[in-house]
C-alpha cells in the first residue's frame, strides 16, 4: 500500500523482483536423512508467472518459505543469497521481514483446510490487513467481492465460516487474497490441486491477469508441469538442483495414464451378486437448513469402483462423510452387504465401523503425529485378525512402494505423496469391505498419482473390496472407476439410464438413479 | 538439561536430612540470630540452631509435600480434562461446571475449611493443596485436550471404532505430553507458594516439624535484630521457583518443536 505507484513502476521495470543466486540449502526431514539443494539460481521478473517443479518430498514448500525469509527448523541455508528487489532477504532482521510478509510478499499455502482460522468468518479474515484505515478496509472488501465473483465462490455476503465451504472453494478463497492485496511477490503452493479442470484454467488465467496488472512476480509450486507449462513464463526444475546421490528414491516408472490398456483386469461382476454397498434416497442438510445432498442413490458391487465426480461444492465429500456416519441428521438408507447400518457412527457397532475404511484428501492431518508407521499398520493388521509380524508390516509398506525402513518414521517425517501412499497402506491393512477414497491423488505429482492409481487398481481387481472414489481428476476416474456418478448442487445429474435398473420408480423422486456395473464405462467431466 | 537441574535440586533436598548428624532438638551452643560465620555458614536461628541444617531439614518436608501435591493435582486435573471432553454431553457438562464452581471459590477459604476439618498433618496438607490446585491444572490442560479431540486423526479413530482406552492412551496422551510437562512445572511453583503461604499464616506445617514457610514465620523476630535468618528460607523458595521456570522453558521449547 505504502510505496507510491510511480516509484514501484520504476523499480519494477528496472530489476527482478526476486533473485536467487547460487543458493545451497539442507532440508532435513528426519533425524537421519537430509536433502540438499545445490546451486539454485533463478530470477523472477515483474509481471511474470514462474513454475517450480520437483519430485514429491524434495522440499519445495520448505524451500519457498525459506526464499521469503521464513526458515523452518529443518532448513539450513548453507550459502548463496536471495535478493528481494535489491535488498538481501536472508540477512534482514525479523522485524523487517515481517513488514514484507503479507504486504510485499504474499504466500498462499497448500493446505487450504488448515490455513484459515475456523472460528472466524472467511471474508473477515481474508480482507483484514494489519494497519489498514477504514477506507482501505472497505476498498479491500470491494476488491474481494469482485474476486469472489471472478473465481465463482458463493456466499460473499453470508458471513460464512471455513467449514461451510468445500475443499476446492477454500482453495479459491485463499487465492482471492491475491486480488485484494498488491504484493510484489506471490508464492502459490499447489494452488489448483483441489480444483475442477475447467476451473483450473480460469483460475490460473485470473491469477496471471492480476499479476500483470499489479506488476508482481508469481511463483507457483506445482507438480502438474504439463498444465502449468502452458501458462508460465519460465520453469524452475528443482530436481536439477538436487545432487543425484541423495535424490529421493524414484518411484517405479509407470506407463502414462491415458491410453494404457486396462481391459485385462476388469472382472465383470456377476449381476446376481448382492451389492456391497447400497445407498438409497440419501438427503443431507447443513445445520443452516441448506440442502447439501438431495436424494442420491447408488450401488457398488464387490470388486467394482464407483467414481463420484462433479464441480467443487457439489457434495462429493459430504456423501463420503455421511457413509462414515459423520452426518447424524442425514436421511436415507445405507446398506453394506445387505445389512442396513445406522446413519450415525455412534450407533454403529465396531464391526460395522470397520467394514468401511476411509482415505482422506490429506492423510497427513488424519495421522496421529505421535505414533510410528509401524504401530499404525500393526494395529490395523491385528484388528483385522491378520498376521502382524514385522514381515507383514514391511509387506504392507511394499504394497504401496514405500521402503521398509519407513517403519520407524512418524507422519511428520513423510512428504505429502508418501503420506497418501501410507494412508492407502493403512486402509488396505485393515482389509475393509468398502474403501472410500477422497481425492487421494489430488496433491500428488503425476508419477506418484500413477503409482497410487496402479496400487488401487491392482487391489480393486484382486479383492472382493468395493471402492468409492471421489475425484476431479478425469484420468484417475477414467482409470479406476467402473462407473461414474456425477453430482451438481447435491443432486445426481446427467443420469446414464441403465436398462437393468431395478424399479427406479420405487424411489419416488426424480433425479435418483441407480447405477449398475454392467454399464459401459464412462467419465462425465 | 535444565529440567535435570531442577529434578536434581528437588532430590537433593529430599535426601539432605539423612546427611545431617545433629537432630533438630539438640542444643548447639551458639547464641540466637548469630550472623554468618565459618561455623554457621548461614548464621543461626531464633533458638541458636544452625540455619543451614534447619533449611535443609525444612526443605525435605517442603519438597516432599510440593512434589506429591503437584503430581496428584496434575494427574487429577488431566483426568478431569480428558473426561469432560470424552464423556457424553450431559455428564461432561456437569463435571465441567462442577470444576468451574470449585475453581471460583477462593483458594485460601477452601484451605481454611479443610484444615479446620482435617488438621494440618503432612498427608492432609497434600490433599488440601491438591484440591486447590487441580482445578487450575484442569483449566489450563482443558484447552489443548479439546484441541486434540477436534483433530482429524481423533475423528478418524472414532470412525474406525477405536475404544476409549486407545483414544486416551494413543491419541491424546502422546500429544498432550509437552503441555503436561509445562503444566507440571507451573503447578510445582504454585504448590510451593501455596504451602509456604499456609505455613507463614500458621496453619500449614506445625513446629517442631518445619518447612520453609514455617521457618520464615518462626524467625520473623530476627527482622528487628538485623538478622539474615528470616530471609534465607525465602531465598530458597525463590531459587526453587526460578529453577522451575528454567525447566519450564525447556519443556516449552519441546512444545514448540513438536508443533513445527
Amino acid at each position: 500500500m505504502k510505496p507510491d505507484s510511480s516509484e514501484r513502476q520504476h523499480t519494477a521495470e528496472a530489476a527482478n523482483v526476486l533473485e536467487v543466486k547460487d543458493l545451497s540449502a539442507v532440508i532435513s526431514n528426519s533425524a537421519a536423512s537430509a536433502r540438499r539443494i545445490e546451486k539454485l539460481c533463478m530470477a523472477l521478473k515483474p509481471g511474470t508467472l514462474s513454475t517450480m517443479i520437483g519430485p514429491s518430498g524434495v522440499g519445495k514448500t520448505s524451500l519457498c518459505l525459506a526464499l521469503m525469509g521464513w526458515l523452518r527448523p529443518n532448513v539450513r541455508i548453507v550459502s548463496g543469497e536471495v535478493l528481494f528487489g535489491t535488498r538481501p532477504l536472508l540477512q534482514m532482521h525479523q522485524r523487517q521481514k515481517q513488514a514484507l510478509w503479507g504486504r510485499e510478499i504474499l504466500y498462499i499455502p497448500q493446505s487450504s483446510a488448515t490455513a484459515l482460522a475456523a472460528p472466524r468468518n472467511v471474508v473477515g479474515q481474508i480482507s483484514e490487513f494489519a494497519g489498514d484505515t477504514a477506507q482501505e478496509r472497505s476498498e479491500r472488501r470491494k476488491l474481494l467481492q469482485a474476486a469472489f465473483q471472478r473465481l465463482e465462490i458463493p456466499g460473499f455476503d453470508e458471513d460464512r465460516y471455513p467449514h461451510q465451504y468445500s475443499g476446492g472453494q477454500l482453495q479459491r478463497i485463499l487465492i482471492s487474497t491475491v486480488f485484494c492485496a498488491t504484493p510484489r511477490l506471490i508464492i502459490l503452493d499447489e494452488p489448483t490441486t483441489a480444483l475442477h479442470p475447467d476451473l483450473k484454467t480460469s483460475v490460473i488465467e485470473a491469477i496471471k491477469a492480476r499479476v500483470r496488472e499489479i506488476g508482481a512476480a508469481a511463483l507457483v509450486i506445482s507438480h502438474e508441469l504439463p498444465f502449468f507449462a502452458e501458462f508460465s513464463d519460465q520453469t524452475i526444475d528443482l530436481s536439477a538442483s538436487v545432487p543425484p546421490a541423495v535424490k529421493p528414491r524414484s518411484v517405479r516408472p509407470a506407463a502414462p495414464l491415458v491410453g494404457e490398456s486396462r481391459a485385462a483386469f476388469k472382472p465383470q461382476p456377476m449381476l446376481t451378486e448382492p451389492p456391497r454397498l447400497a445407498v438409497g434416497g440419501l438427503c443431507i442438510k447443513a445445520p443452516s437448513g441448506r440442502p447439501l445432498v438431495r436424494n442420491v442413490a447408488f450401488q457398488v458391487r464387490p470388486g467394482a469402483c464407483l467414481g463420484i465426480v462433479g464441480p467443487s461444492g457439489a457434495g462429493k465429500t459430504t456423501i463420503l462423510r455421511s457413509l462414515l456416519g459423520q452426518h447424524g441428521d442425514a436421511k436415507g438408507t445405507i446398506e453394506v452387504d445387505g445389512q442396513r447400518i445406522p446413519l450415525h457412527h455412534s450407533r454403529r457397532t465396531v464391526e460395522q465401523k470397520r467394514q468401511l475404511e476411509y482415505v482422506p484428501q490429506s492423510v497427513k492431518l488424519h495421522l496421529n503425529p505421535a505414533l510410528s508407521v509401524d504401530y499404525l499398520i500393526r494395529r490395523r493388521l491385528r484388528q483385522a485378525g491378520h498376521d502382524h509380524s514385522i514381515d507383514a508390516v514391511v509387506d504392507a509398506l511394499e504394497k504401496v512402494l514405500l521402503p521398509a525402513d519407513y517403519r520407524s518414521k512418524r507422519s511428520a517425517e513423510l512428504s505429502g505423496g508418501e503420506c497418501q501412499r501410507l494412508g492407502i497402506a493403512l486402509a488396505l491393512a485393515s482389509h475393509p469391505a468398502l474403501l472410500l477414497l477422497d481425492e487421494v491423488t489430488a496433491s500428488l505429482d503425476p508419477v506418484n498419482a500413477n503409482v497410487v492409481a496402479d496400487i488401487l487398481d491392482r487391489h480393486r481387481a484382486s479383492g472382493s473390496m468395493a471402492m468409492l472414489l471421489v475425484s476431479h481428476q478425469p484420468e484417475i476416474v477414467a482409470r479406476l472407476a467402473s462407473d461414474v456418478l456425477e453430482l451438481r448442487d447435491g443432486q445426481v445429474v446427467h443420469p446414464v439410464r441403465d436398462n437393468h435398473a431395478p424399479s427406479a420408480s420405487r424411489e419416488d423422486v426424480a433425479g435418483s438413479v441407480i447405477y449398475r456395473e454392467s454399464e459401459p464405462r464412462q467419465c462425465v467431466l | 538439561m535444565r529440567a535435570l537441574i531442577f529434578i536434581g535440586f528437588i532430590l537433593f533436598f529430599m535426601i539432605a536430612p539423612f546427611f545431617i548428624g545433629t537432630s533438630a532438638d539438640t542444643f548447639s551452643g551458639a547464641g540466637p540470630f548469630e550472623s554468618l560465620s565459618p561455623a554457621h555458614p548461614l548464621g543461626t536461628d531464633y533458638l541458636g540452631r544452625d540455619m543451614l541444617f534447619e533449611v535443609l531439614r525444612a526443605g525435605s518436608v517442603t519438597m516432599f509435600i510440593c512434589a506429591a501435591a503437584t503430581l496428584l493435582s496434575l494427574a487429577s486435573g488431566l483426568t478431569c480434562a480428558v473426561l469432560t471432553s470424552a464423556l457424553p454431553t450431559i455428564p461432561g457438562t456437569i463435571l465441567a461446571r462442577g470444576m468451574d464452581a470449585l475453581n471460583s471459590i477462593p483458594s485460601l477459604i477452601i484451605a481454611f475449611v479443610l484444615i479446620a476439618a482435617f488438621g494440618s498433618t503432612t498427608s492432609s496438607l497434600i490433599i488440601i493443596i491438591t484440591v486447590v490446585e487441580f482445578t487450575r491444572a484442569y483449566r489450563s490442560l482443558k484447552a489443548p485436550v479439546i484441541q486434540i479431540f477436534a483433530e482429524p486423526f481423533v475423528e478418524l479413530s472414532r470412525i474406525r471404532g477405536e475404544g476409549f482406552v486407545y483414544l486416551v492412551t494413543r491419541d491424546i496422551w502422546p500429544n498432550i505430553r509437552p503441555y503436561a510437562a509445562v503444566e507440571l512445572v507451573n503447578r510445582f511453583v504454585a504448590c510451593l507458594m501455596f504451602l509456604s503461604a499456609l505455613s507463614l499464616l500458621g496453619i500449614g506445617i506445625q513446629p517442631p516439624t518445619t518447612d520453609w514457610g514455617t521457618l520464615i514465620k518462626l524467625n520473623a523476630t530476627g527482622l528487628l535484630l538485623d538478622s539474615a535468618a528470616p530471609l534465607i528460607p525465602g531465598i530458597f523458595i525463590l531459587i526453587a521457583s526460578l529453577l522451575a521456570l528454567l525447566a519450564a522453558s525447556d519443556a516449552s521449547r519441546k512444545l514448540e518443536f513438536s508443533k513445527s
